[in-house]
Order: C-alpha cells, then sequence, then structure tokens
C-alpha cells in the first residue's frame, strides 16, 4: 500500500534523496590512482637509480613501462565501470578530464620526439617532466573539485609546485625523477588511499 | 485554485526513485533500494508503474550471471518531475501570501 503525504513531505524527500546521490564514493574507488602513483613512482626512482649507472639518455627506457600501465589501468576502469551501481554526471565529467589527460600526454610524446628528430635536438625534454606535472596537477585538480574531496585538490597542488621546482633545476634532470616520486606519492598514493577510506565509510 | 499535483509522482516511493535518478546518469536497483529502504518487490511495482508512464528506461542485463535492472530517467520524466516541483512551489508561495 502505497502512503500519501503532504507537499512539504515531498519537499524534504526530494532534497534528502538529492543528497543521498551526490558524494557517492564506489568502494575501491581511489584503487586506479593508487595503482597509477606506485607505477610511475617505482619507475621514476628506477630511471634516478639507472642514470647514475647508465649516464646517456638509455635509462628512459624504463618509461616503456607505461604501456602496460596503461592496459592494466584501462582493466582496472573497465571492472569498476561494470560493478558501479550508481553513474553519476559527476563520474562522466572526471572520466572525461583523464581520458583528456591520457590523449594529451600521447600528443606531449609526439610532439617532444618530432622535434628531437626533426632538430636532432634533446634539450627541450628537460622540461618534460615539468610539463607532465602541470597535466597531472590540473587534472587532478579537477577531479578533487568535481567530487568535493580536498586531498585530491591538495594532490592538484602538490603536482604544480612539483613542476615548478622542476623548472627551477631545469638541468638536474635525474633529480625530477625524485620529485616525481614524492609527487607521486602525495598527490596520488595517499589521497587514492584516503578516497578508499571514505568510500568504506559510505557503504 | 491549485494545480493538481501529478498523482504518479506524488507518492512517497516514486518520488524517492525519480529523485534519485535525477541527480545521476543511471543507477542499478540494488542502488535505489539501498537509498530508499523499499524492499525489493514494492521497489518492482513503482519502477514498473513509472516505466509505463515513460518517465523511466528500464534496461535488463547481466553481469557474470548476476541479472541487472538499471534505471534512467527519460526527458519525459525529467519535465515531470519540474512539473511537479514548480506545482508544489506555488503550493507554498500561495500559503506564504
Amino acid at each position: 500500500m502505497e502512503t500519501k503525504f503532504t507537499e512539504q513531505d515531498s519537499l524534504q524527500l526530494i532534497n534528502q534523496m538529492i543528497q543521498q546521490a551526490q558524494n557517492n564514493f564506489q568502494k575501491g574507488a581511489g584503487n586506479i590512482t593508487i595503482f597509477w602513483g606506485c607505477l610511475v613512482a617505482f619507475t621514476a626512482l628506477l630511471n634516478f637509480t639507472l642514470a647514475f649507472v647508465f649516464p646517456g639518455a638509455q635509462s628512459c627506457y624504463v618509461w616503456f613501462l607505461m604501456v602496460p600501465g596503461w592496459i592494466v589501468s584501462y582493466l582496472m576502469g573497465r571492472k569498476e565501470d561494470r560493478s558501479a551501481i550508481v553513474k553519476t554526471h559527476i563520474d562522466r565529467i572526471i572520466h572525461s578530464t583523464w581520458l583528456a589527460f591520457g590523449i594529451s600526454m600521447v600528443i606531449l610524446q609526439f610532439v617532444f620526439w618530432s622535434v628531437a628528430f626533426y632538430f636532432d635536438e634533446y634539450r627541450h625534454f628537460t622540461m618534460m617532466t615539468s610539463v607532465i606535472l602541470i597535466f597531472t596537477g590540473a587534472a587532478q585538480y579537477i577531479t578533487g573539485k568535481a567530487c568535493r574531496f580536498r586531498p585530491y585538490v591538495y594532490g592538484g597542488f602538490i603536482f604544480w609546485l612539483g613542476a615548478v621546482i622542476c623548472f627551477i633545476i631545469l638541468r638536474e634532470v635525474p633529480f625530477h625523477f625524485l620529485i616525481l616520486t614524492v609527487c607521486m606519492v602525495f598527490g596520488y598514493i595517499v589521497p587514492g588511499y584516503k578516497l578508499n577510506v571514505k568510500a568504506k565509510e559510505h557503504v | 485554485m491549485f494545480k493538481e499535483l501529478d498523482p504518479l509522482l506524488h507518492s512517497q516511493l516514486r518520488l524517492a526513485v525519480m529523485s534519485l535518478l535525477i541527480g545521476v546518469e543511471e543507477a542499478d536497483f540494488v542502488f535505489l533500494k539501498e537509498k530508499t529502504g523499499a524492499t525489493a518487490g514494492n521497489l518492482s511495482v513503482q519502477i514498473e508503474k513509472l516505466k509505463e508512464a515513460e518517465y523511466i528506461d528500464v534496461e535488463k542485463t547481466f553481469q557474470g550471471k548476476m541479472p541487472r535492472t538499471i534505471c534512467r530517467i527519460t526527458p519525459k520524466g525529467v519535465q515531470a518531475f519540474e512539473n511537479y516541483v514548480k506545482t508544489i512551489q506555488t503550493y507554498f508561495n500561495t500559503n506564504n501570501k
């Protein structure tokens, strides 16, 4: 049997339900962020170590680890997407933001390597970490603002700060990898972990 | 003279479902059940009524071997919801005068 209720009750119910639909964090929502944080931090540390063993540019080949990283990340995202019991407009914004980030990263690599081959010039690679950190910061900041989760917003600022520091020490390329590692820990891993804790509380 | 409220929406559970769906792109039956606190049987009946009125789309799929029911609000449903809210506002505006 259905209960008839007053207009006042209606408005209260509408407000209550709309609030319920907002800020819904799915269990394990921070897993992809933690995965990327760990993978990039590990690769950056490996690059830092290898840079002293092989002084040339060979150590940079470790970044090919990002290719399987994208595959794993895609599979994780697909699994998360399929098991999601609700999809909000915010989810779409966040998904689009990171898709735009991924496309930007591919174009960025294309541009940097094209310049290198065209002009036989490699000095612009010293800016690579700074540029990547600027893009990462922007994507993380937008994600944090969209889902109203402050640790992600602060994460965005950490990446931007890292970008500035890398630019200040532009010639010390191996140390860019150390800064990148620190940024990954405090910009990705810690906020991702906090998001998982918050999502667990919501379940 | 008060405009009559849409009887299909002026029911606690159906309004709750519509209020949840208005804020999301799509929602699983499990989500709606969890948020409204309704029983599965009652929720199914009310979802069916909203579907018949073309206020929501219902998609039945499988996740592995588990059946899933995904609900989305339709443009007609959005319009009906907006009209419902506007009508309620006229009730309050008149009472406050």
